[in-house]
């Protein structure tokens, strides 16, 4: 069964092969000249656009108020964030760490679970872009 | 309209849901997009349109999906194939417009001709009139838009080696019917 399928395959191909040889310069000349005048046509606007804008669906709309709680909600945080590190003068807690740890080095233990640290965070970070990948067009 | 602005205004459709960025997408790629629906339903203008139409409200419901791993218009062109193959099945028991005879063409294109100026001409509408409907979608993607067999095959999700086929297929059978009707003199 397998044979005969492939054997009908390499029918075809060679059908098609000996199409394509038969496809003379001229006929593709022909066909060259035919096409050439739609590669510039240029079709007139005239409205559609104004069509499809006004054929949008509607509940965008709702999504685009969620977009905008979304956005006023990160941005409450942000100004929270400043609030409490002016509020709790938190360049000294940096300049403090800093200094530490020039002054002692860092342990292995301390290198090691920053390294597990930083390790989660790709695998997070790769498994997201997987995710997104694998549900989009 | 370069990449990166296409990118720039895809984003703040995505993210901003603006419409006015979106407005200037459908603005730019709406003439490449209903010329690929003329030349896929034999120069019927009002169902280019409306096909069209359909495709740019697909685009914009579903434009989170863009990834930007091809151009916006090679996006656009791909839901446009998918609208018009969707749209080839569910009339295909009424009209079906792989397969158009000349005839019904020409009928078509006097009475376009009647009441407005024709789009396509008959001579390209009476060619690809002799395809059906992949080959017609094939050869037109590279001989008008300009796409490479694996962009086509991309875009069609059709294999390589068929969209091959159906470009040498669609080519000879252009080519035959051009040479019976003299256009070679």
């Amino acid at each position: 069964m397998d044979m005969t399928d492939n054997r009908t395959d390499n029918k075809s191909e060679f059908a098609d092969e000996q199409l394509h040889e038969q496809l003379t310069t001229a006929d593709n000349e022909l066909l060259e000249q035919l096409f050439r005048p739609l590669r510039t046509m240029e079709v007139a606007d005239d409205g559609f656009t104004q069509r499809v804008m006004q054929r949008l669906p509607r509940t965008a709309d709702a999504e685009l108020r969620s977009v905008w709680l979304s956005r006023l909600w990160t941005l409450i945080c942000v100004v929270v964030a400043l609030l409490l590190f002016v509020a709790l003068k938190g360049w000294y807690v940096i300049g403090w760490s800093i200094i530490t740890m020039l002054n002692n080095p860092p342990s292995m233990s301390t290198i090691l679970t920053l390294f597990a640290a930083l390790a989660l965070t790709v695998l997070i970070a790769t498994t997201e872009v997987v995710h997104r990948y694998n549900y989009s067009f | 309209m370069g990449r990166l602005n296409d990118i720039a205004l895809v984003t703040q459709v995505a993210v901003f849901h603006n419409k006015r960025a979106f407005d200037q997408l459908v603005k730019e790629y709406q003439s490449p997009v209903r010329r690929f629906f003329l030349t896929q339903t034999g120069g019927d203008s009002q169902l280019s349109d409306d096909l069209a139409q359909e495709t740019f409200i697909k685009a914009y419901t579903s434009i989170s999906q863009f990834r930007g791993t091809s151009s916006f218009l090679t996006w656009l062109i791909r839901i446009a194939y998918n609208v018009h193959y969707d749209y080839r099945r569910s009339t295909k028991p009424i009209q079906h417009t792989d397969e158009l005879a000349p005839a019904t063409l020409l009928a078509a294109d006097r009475a376009t001709a009647s009441t407005q100026q024709p789009m396509l001409s008959n001579d390209i509408n009476q060619a690809l009139a002799q395809l059906n409907g992949e080959e017609r979608a094939c050869i037109t993607l590279q001989m008008i838009d300009g796409y490479a067999i694996d962009e086509i095959a991309d875009i069609t999700g059709i294999n390589k080696n068929t969209v091959k086929s159906h470009l040498r297929r669609g080519k000879e059978k252009m080519a035959n019917y051009l040479r019976q009707n003299g256009y070679d003199r």
